[in-house]
C-alpha cells in the first residue's frame, strides 16, 4: 500500500512539473510585447 | 559575439535602464549558465547528502520516499511563483526589488534583510558541509584527528577559495557553474550505478524507501517526520540565484524564470533517484542514523573503504561547486541592495571592480559574514559543550526560514497588489502562469508559513531564537535610521538617462 502511495506521490509531482512547463511555454509563445507595461509601482 | 545576441543584450540593457539602473555588471550568461547557477546552489549533492543523517534519524527510510517528493511538490509551486515575478521585474535585487515595487520601500527593506540573513545561513551551511566532508577525508590522508577546530580551519580555506574565484570574474564562475551542473549529474549517475551493481550485500527491495513509522529519534513518528523534512527543504533553497544574476543574463525575462523553475525540477528528479539508491543500499539503518556522518557511513559500508572514499571525494567537490555559486548569488543580492543604499557602508558594497566587473567588496563581505556565523556557533559550543544540535542543522534552519520568508513576502504583496488592481496582467512578463498564477501563489504561501514554523520549533529552537534576535535588531535599525533615510529602488527611477549612460561609459572605459 505504501509503495503505491509513494509512487503516486512521485507521479503527481512530475505531473505538476509537466503541467507548469506546458502552461509557461504556451504563454511565452502567445506573449505580445505590445501589451506589456513595466511594473514601476 | 553574434549580431542577434548583441541586439538582445542591447534590449536587455534598455529594459534595465527603465528601472533606473545602469548596466554595471557584465551581461554574458546564457540560459544554461543561469540554470546552472541555481542547480549548483540547490546542489542535491550538498543538501540531501549533508542532511541525510538528519532525515534518516527522524523520518527513517520513508523520509526519502515520501518526504523528498512531498517537499518538491510544494517547492515547485514556490519556484513557479518566483519565476513569474522574475519575468515581470528582471533586476538583480529580485525579492527585495519585487517587494519594494509591489508593496513599498519598507517591505523591500525588510525583505532584503531577511533574504540576507538566509543567504548568510545558506553560504555558511554549504561551505560548512564541504568542510564536514573534506576534513575527515583530509584527516585520513594526513593522519590527524578531525575535530571542530580543524573543520573550522578547512571551512575558512574553502570560503577563501570561493571569495577569490568570485572576485576575478563572472565569466570564470559561470564556466565553473556550467561544469558543476554536468558534474552533479555525472556524479549522481556514478553513485547510482556503483550502488546498483557493487553494493556489498545487495540492495533492499524498493518498498523499503516507502516504509513509514520507523524513527531513530525519541519523538513520535508523525512529528519526527515533519522535523526530518528539513533535509529536503534545505536542499531546495537558493534557486533565487537565477534571479540575482538576472542582470548578467542575456534575454533574462525568459531565461531566468526557466533557470529558477527547471533547477528545482531537475533537482527533484536526480535527487530522488540518488536518495532511492543510497537508502536501498543501507545495511543497518540504526547504525547509519547514529553515525556522525550518515552518508559517509552508508557509502563506505556499501562500497568498501577505498572505492567509497573516492566517491566521497567526488561528492565533496560537488559541494565545493555549490558554495562557489552561492557566494555569487549572495554578493549580487548585497550589491543590488547597497546600490539602493539599504545597508551600512552601502557605497562600499555597491562598488564594482573596474578590472573584473564584479561587486568585489560585496563578495568579500559575503565571505566574512558567513565565517562569522560559523565562528559564533563554534564559540557557543566551546562555552556549552553539551549543545547537541549540530552546527549544520542550526545554519540550515536559519537559511530555510530566512530564504523562504523572503520568497514569500513578494508573493503576498503581489496578491495584495493584484486584488487592488495595481498589478495587472499587462505587467506580467513572457514567463507567466496566466489565470493559475493566483492559486499557485496562495498554495506557495501556505507552504512557506507551514515550513517556517516547522523549522524553528524544538529541537531547532536555537535557530528560532537567533532569527528573533536578528529580527529585533532589524526593527531597531529600521526605526532608528532607515525608516527616514532609505529611499528604496523607487529613488533609482528618478535617475536620468544621461546619468545612467554616463555611468555605463565610465565602466566601459
Amino acid at each position: 500500500m505504501n509503495l503505491i502511495l509513494g509512487i503516486l506521490l512521485v507521479i503527481l509531482t512530475c505531473a505538476v512539473i509537466l503541467g507548469i512547463v506546458l502552461l509557461a511555454n504556451r504563454n511565452i509563445r502567445n506573449y505580445d510585447e505590445k501589451n506589456h507595461e513595466n511594473f514601476l509601482s | 559575439m553574434s549580431q542577434v545576441s548583441e541586439q538582445q543584450r542591447l534590449e536587455d540593457k534598455k529594459d534595465l535602464n527603465r528601472f533606473g539602473y545602469a548596466q554595471e555588471l557584465l551581461r554574458s550568461m546564457g540560459g544554461f549558465s543561469n540554470f546552472a547557477i541555481s542547480f549548483s546552489v540547490i546542489s542535491i549533492l550538498t543538501g540531501a547528502v549533508s542532511l541525510y543523517g538528519h532525515g534518516l534519524l527522524y523520518g527513517g527510510p520513508g523520509m526519502m520516499g515520501f518526504g523528498w517528493p512531498l517537499v518538491a511538490l510544494f517547492v515547485i509551486l514556490v519556484a513557479a511563483s518566483m519565476a513569474e515575478l522574475a519575468s515581470a521585474i528582471p533586476t538583480a535585487g529580485a525579492l527585495y526589488h519585487w517587494a519594494s515595487l509591489l508593496g513599498n520601500k519598507r517591505w523591500g527593506w525588510y525583505t532584503a534583510w531577511i533574504n540576507l540573513i538566509g543567504q548568510i545561513g545558506i553560504v555558511a551551511g554549504i561551505d560548512y558541509s564541504v568542510a564536514l566532508f573534506a576534513d575527515p577525508l583530509l584527516a585520513s590522508v594526513f593522519g590527524y584527528t578531525s575535530n571542530d577546530t580543524t573543520i573550522l580551519i578547512v571551512f575558512a580555506v574553502i570560503l577563501l577559495s570561493h571569495g577569490i574565484l568570485n572576485h576575478v570574474g563572472i565569466k570564470l564562475v559561470a564556466k565553473f557553474n556550467d561544469i558543476s551542473a554536468w558534474y552533479h549529474i555525472i556524479i549522481v549517475a556514478v553513485l547510482v550505478v556503483s550502488l546498483a551493481f557493487f553494493t556489498n550485500s545487495g540492495l533492499k527491495p524498493l518498498d523499503y524507501i516507502f516504509q513509514v513509522g520507523q524513527t531513530f529519534s525519541d519523538k513520535p513518528y508523525a512529528f519526527a517526520f515533519l522535523i526530518g523534512l528539513l533535509q529536503a527543504q534545505w536542499t531546495f533553497t537558493g534557486y533565487d540565484a537565477s534571479a540575482h544574476t538576472i542582470e548578467e543574463t542575456i534575454n533574462p525575462r525568459i531565461r531566468a524564470p526557466w533557470g529558477i523553475f527547471t533547477s528545482v525540477a531537475y533537482s527533484f528528479v536526480f535527487g530522488f533517484i540518488m536518495l532511492v539508491f543510497v537508502t536501498l543500499s543501507i545495511q543497518d539503518a540504526g547504525a547509519a542514523a547514529g553515525a556522525s556522518n550518515a552518508f559517509i557511513y552508508v557509502i563506505t559500508e556499501a562500497l568498501g573503504g577505498t572505492f567509497g572514499n573516492i566517491l566521497l571525494w567526488l561528492v565533496t567537490l560537488a559541494m565545493w561547486f555549490c558554495g562557489l555559486s552561492s557566494i555569487t548569488s549572495f554578493s549580487r543580492m548585497m550589491y543590488a541592495f547597497s546600490r539602493d543604499k539599504g545597508m551600512p557602508f552601502s557605497k562600499q558594497w555597491a562598488e564594482i571592480s573596474r578590472k573584473f566587473r564584479t561587486p568585489a567588496k560585496a563578495i568579500w563581505l559575503a565571505v566574512i559574514l558567513s565565517f562569522i556565523l560559523a565562528a559564533i556557533d563554534y564559540i557557543l559550543k566551546l562555552i556549552n559543550p553539551d549543545n547537541t544540535v549540530g552546527t549544520i542543522v542550526f545554519m540550515t534552519a536559519i537559511s530555510v526560514v530566512g530564504l523562504y520568508v523572503a520568497y514569500g513576502i513578494p508573493m503576498l504583496l503581489r496578491l495584495v497588489a493584484q486584488a487592488k488592481g495595481k498589478f495587472q496582467p499587462k505587467h506580467l512578463g513572457p514567463w507567466n502562469l496566466g489565470k493559475y498564477g493566483r492559486l499557485i501563489n496562495v498554495i506557495s504561501l501556505l507552504w512557506i508559513i507551514f515550513i517556517s514554523v516547522l523549522m524553528v520549533i524544538p529541537p531547532n529552537q536555537n535557530a528560532g531564537y537567533a532569527l528573533i534576535g536578528m529580527f529585533v535588531l532589524l526593527i531597531l535599525m529600521d526605526l532608528l535610521y532607515y525608516n527616514k533615510h532609505f529611499e528604496g529602488p523607487q529613488a533609482a527611477l528618478k535617475t536620468s538617462m544621461k546619468e545612467i549612460l554616463k555611468r555605463e561609459k565610465e565602466l566601459e572605459s
